[in-house]
């Protein structure tokens, strides 16, 4: 998880859309939770969250399966996008959902990086 | 240096009285022969049917012709609209569609129309089955799924370009080639402040036709849908639902196609449209 920190700061695309991007994002693969912290643009810390309450803007959540699914090379249809993926209920998408609708392009493109890069969940 | 390739496509404004106001409308066109009006998607512009318009295989016996909804690409709002909420409604919209077809004095023209143009034409074919020699819906539900809030779309805290282009871009299939997928979704960076909003009034809240699709003569205005299997907007399923209840729809499901099958992928698009021109024009 820690690569995704490189890869987004890295990304041409998503440096593109992440203009003044600022939010803390649970993301849930399976029984992992991570919060990922974005500031100004930048992916700045991803910490993997223990049981302990922790607070972040909004989250998004899914089994392993899910995300497997979404992160195949050429994903199945309902498993191609988070909206997609949402609408289907393979994952869910929750919490103050402004600063994931104003970086909605960000989002998406930081969520699909481990697509191609060979990651295994 | 290479010689610069000029298209046949040619633009052109039109004024009409239309929904109680002067509106100036702006619409392209390509080709001879029977006249195809085709109909943008909700928040975008006619530029969606480029492909189409530069395709000779199919201007060869097809007039192509795509206008700009009013608020859209180049068809300027009314005088007033500083102070005026866009919304689409059923009847504003056949009313447009009826206008600018008695306004290029089109005969028995073939509308096909993307998403909202999808669901048009069956309200088109209800209610008007001579002013259209058959319709062709893509991406086409009687129905919606209202699988979020369109108040997202215009808000004073989220950038109106990245919500809208956000908020389509999944329904743009995974295999569509890059350079389409970002010309697609540019339209929608494009669009007035509340547009894409205005539109879905009539997609997710007023226009639903299930409870009259029965009515549908096909005989008369005969019906060819085809939908994208990446759309989960209009999902394959809905279409299917949709054309199970009109005796005498034809659907085909498009394999590698999303939501946008004219600009975000018009070689494969191709390949399912021809027949359905084909047959058309075999009939006519």
């Amino acid at each position: 998880m820690k690569q995704l920190m490189d890869l987004a700061n890295r990304d041409c695309l998503a440096q593109r859309w992440a203009k003044g991007a600022a939010f803390d994002m649970m993301l849930r693969v399976g029984d992992e939770r991570y919060c990922i912290e974005v500031r100004e643009g930048k992916v700045t810390a991803i910490r993997e969250l223990a049981q302990k309450l922790t607070s972040w803007d909004f989250a998004i959540a899914g089994p392993a399966a899910a995300w497997r699914a979404h992160w195949a090379p050429v994903p199945a249809p309902t498993f191609h996008d988070i909206i997609a993926m949402r609408t289907a209920g393979h994952i869910t998408i929750e919490g103050d959902l402004t600063g994931f609708f104003a970086n909605i392009l960000y989002v998406k493109r930081l969520l699909e990086l481990p697509r191609g890069a060979g990651w295994v969940v | 240096m290479s010689k610069p390739e000029i298209e046949p496509i040619i633009g052109r404004y039109m004024s009409l009285e239309l929904w109680g106001a002067k509106h100036r409308i702006y619409w392209e066109e390509s080709g001879e022969g029977i006249p195809l009006l085709c109909l943008h998607t909700a928040g975008s512009d006619a530029r969606q049917y480029r492909a189409l318009m530069n395709d000779e295989e199919i201007t060869r016996h097809y007039r192509v012709i795509a206008f700009d909804m009013p608020w859209h690409g180049k068809s300027s709002p009314p005088a007033g609209w500083e102070a005026e909420t866009y919304q689409l409604t059923t009847q504003k919209y056949l009313e447009l569609i009826l206008s600018v077809s008695g306004a290029l004095e089109l005969d028995a023209p073939v509308v096909m129309g993307c998403s909202i143009g999808g669901r048009i034409v069956l309200h088109l074919a209800r209610e008007h089955p001579d002013a259209a020699r058959c319709v062709i819906g893509l991406q086409s539900a009687g129905m919606v799924n209202p699988y979020y809030d369109i108040d997202w779309l215009y808000r004073s805290d989220v950038h109106g370009a990245h919500v809208c282009a956000g908020m389509v871009s999944g329904l743009i299939a995974p295999t569509a080639p890059n350079a389409e997928r970002w010309e697609t979704l540019w339209h929608y960076m494009q669009g007035g402040p509340g547009i894409f909003q205005g539109d879905l009034h009539f997609h997710t809240v007023e226009g639903d036709i299930m409870e009259h699709i029965a009515e549908i003569d096909t005989a008369r205005c005969p019906i060819y849908m085809l939908t994208g299997e990446y759309d989960f907007s209009c999902s394959p399923e809905m279409s299917q639902a949709t054309a199970d209840a009109i005796e005498g729809a034809s659907l085909q499901i498009m394999e590698g196609m999303g939501h946008f099958p004219m600009s975000e992928n018009p070689e494969s698009f191709k390949r399912y449209l021809m027949p359905v021109l084909e047959e058309i024009r075999s009939a006519s």
